[in-house]
C-alpha cells in the first residue's frame, strides 16, 4: 500500500498528466497539499515509485528556464492508479462516521 | 541557486544532477535554500547506498582488514629500508643482524615492494567495484587505514618505542631528511595504486598470476629463515598460521578478481555463436 507522500507525489503526476515532472510536482503539492516538498524526498519517492512499477519515467526535453538541462517526465502506470485508488478507499473507509473536531 | 548549490551537487550522478539543478533554476529558489535543498537530495542518496551489504564490504573487508594488513606490511618496509640507509649513512656498511647477505635483503625488499604495489592496487579496484558512489567515503578511509594503522600498530604495541619528545606526526609521517627514500617508496607503492585501483585504470595492467606468483616469492622470501628453521625440526602449527594468516587477509580482493574474471570469460565462452 502507497504511504502517504506516495499517495501525493502520484496524485499530483496524474493531475499534470503530460506535463508531470520533478518541478511542476514539487509545486503541485506545495500548492494542494500546503506543506513544503523538498527535492531530496521528491526525488527519492520517484525512484522508490518507479522501482515498485507504479510511474515510469524519462529524460524530457531542456528549456531556457531551466538554463538548458533536461527534465525528468513522469507518467503512472496503470498499477500505480489502483494503488492510489486503493488508498484513497481505504482513507475513505477508515474515516467514514467521523467528524474530527479541530481545535 | 549559487556556486555552492552546484558544487554540492557534483556528488550526484551526472543525470540526476542535470534533473536537480533544473528544477531549483526553473523554481528560482534562493541561494540558500537551493543549497540545502541539494545537500538534502546527496545525504539521502547516501544513506540509501549504505543499507546495501556492498559498501559495508568494501568498508570492513576491504578498508578494514585488508587495509590494516597491508599498513603493517608497508611499515615493515618503510621500517626495513629507514634501518639500511641509516646504518649505510652513519656507519657506510649494511645493516646486517649475521643471518641474511646484502643481496638477500635487497631481494625481500623488491618483493615485498612489488607485491604491496600489486596488493594495494587490487585491493583498491575490489573497494571501488563494491563502493560504487561510497567510494569518496571508503577510498579516504582506506587510504587513512593503510597510512596510519601499521605505524599506529607498531607504537601501541610497544615494537617501536620513541625516545625523547619529538613532534607526534613524527612517528606517522616519514618526512625528515633521512627518510627521504621511504617517502618516495611510499607516494609509488601506496598513493599511485590507491589512485589507479579506485580510477579504475588498474586491473587490466596486473596479470594476476604475476600478483600470485610475486605474493609466493615474497610468502617464501620474506619467512626464508622461518620456513628454513621449521623445517630443521621446530615445526610450529600456530606459527605457520601466524605466518599465513596476514597474507590471507591482504590476497582475497586478488582471489575475487581472478574467480571473476574467470566467470566473465566462462560466460564469454559459453555465449558466443558456434561457428
Amino acid at each position: 500500500m502507497l504511504g502517504e507522500f506516495e499517495y501525493l507525489v502520484v496524485s499530483a503526476a496524474a493531475r499534470l498528466g503530460n506535463n508531470a515532472y520533478g518541478a511542476a510536482i514539487k509545486e503541485e503539492i506545495e500548492r494542494t497539499a500546503k506543506r513544503s516538498c523538498s527535492i531530496g524526498a521528491l526525488y527519492t519517492t520517484i525512484d522508490r515509485l518507479e522501482s515498485k512499477g507504479l510511474i515510469e519515467t524519462w529524460m524530457g526535453e531542456a528549456t531556457a528556464a531551466r538554463g538548458g538541462r533536461a527534465k525528468r517526465m513522469v507518467r503512472v502506470t496503470g498499477k500505480g492508479a489502483r494503488e492510489a485508488a486503493a488508498f484513497y478507499q481505504t482513507v475513505t473507509r477508515a474515516t467514514r462516521g467521523l467528524a474530527w473536531e479541530v481545535k | 541557486m549559487n556556486r555552492l548549490a552546484r558544487f554540492t551537487a557534483l556528488a550526484l550522478e551526472s543525470r540526476e544532477r542535470e534533473i536537480v539543478l533544473g528544477d531549483l533554476a526553473e523554481c528560482a529558489q534562493p541561494g540558500a535554500r537551493a543549497f540545502f535543498e541539494v545537500l538534502g537530495l546527496v545525504m539521502r542518496r547516501q544513506v540509501l547506498i549504505w543499507t546495501s551489504w556492498r559498501p559495508w564490504f568494501a568498508l570492513i573487508g576491504v578498508a578494514g582488514i585488508s587495509g590494516f594488513y597491508l599498513s603493517r606490511m608497508f611499515h615493515g618496509l618503510r621500517s626495513g629500508i629507514f634501518v639500511q640507509m641509516s646504518t649505510w649513512q652513519h656507519y657506510g656498511v649494511h645493516y646486517n643482524v649475521g643471518v641474511t647477505s646484502f643481496r638477500d635483503d635487497v631481494i625481500q625488499m623488491c618483493c615485498l615492494a612489488a607485491a604491496i604495489f600489486c596488493w594495494t592496487a587490487v585491493n583498491a579496484s575490489v573497494l571501488r567495484r563494491f563502493s560504487r558512489r561510497a567510494l569518496w567515503l571508503t577510498g579516504l578511509l582506506f587510504y587513512v587505514v593503510v597510512h596510519f594503522s601499521g605505524a599506529a600498530w607498531a607504537l601501541l604495541s610497544g615494537s617501536v618505542v620513541i625516545r625523547g619528545n619529538p613532534p607526534w606526526w613524527t612517528a606517522f609521517g616519514p618526512v625528515l631528511p633521512p627518510n627521504l627514500l621511504p617517502a618516495c617508496v611510499l607516494v609509488f607503492l601506496f598513493v599511485l595504486p590507491i589512485l589507479c585501483g579506485t580510477l579504475g585504470r588498474f586491473p587490466a595492467m596486473i596479470p594476476v598470476t604475476i600478483l600470485c606468483t610475486l605474493a609466493a616469492a615474497v610468502l617464501g622470501e620474506y619467512h626464508a629463515h622461518d620456513l628454513e628453521r621449521l623445517s630443521g625440526g621446530a615445526f610450529r602449527p600456530a606459527h605457520w598460521s601466524a605466518i599465513v594468516a596476514p597474507y590471507a587477509l591482504v590476497s582475497w580482493p586478488v582471489f575475487l578478481v581472478r574467480s571473476r574474471e574467470r566467470g566473465a570469460a566462462e560466460f564469454r565462452r559459453r555465449s558466443a555463436p558456434n561457428l
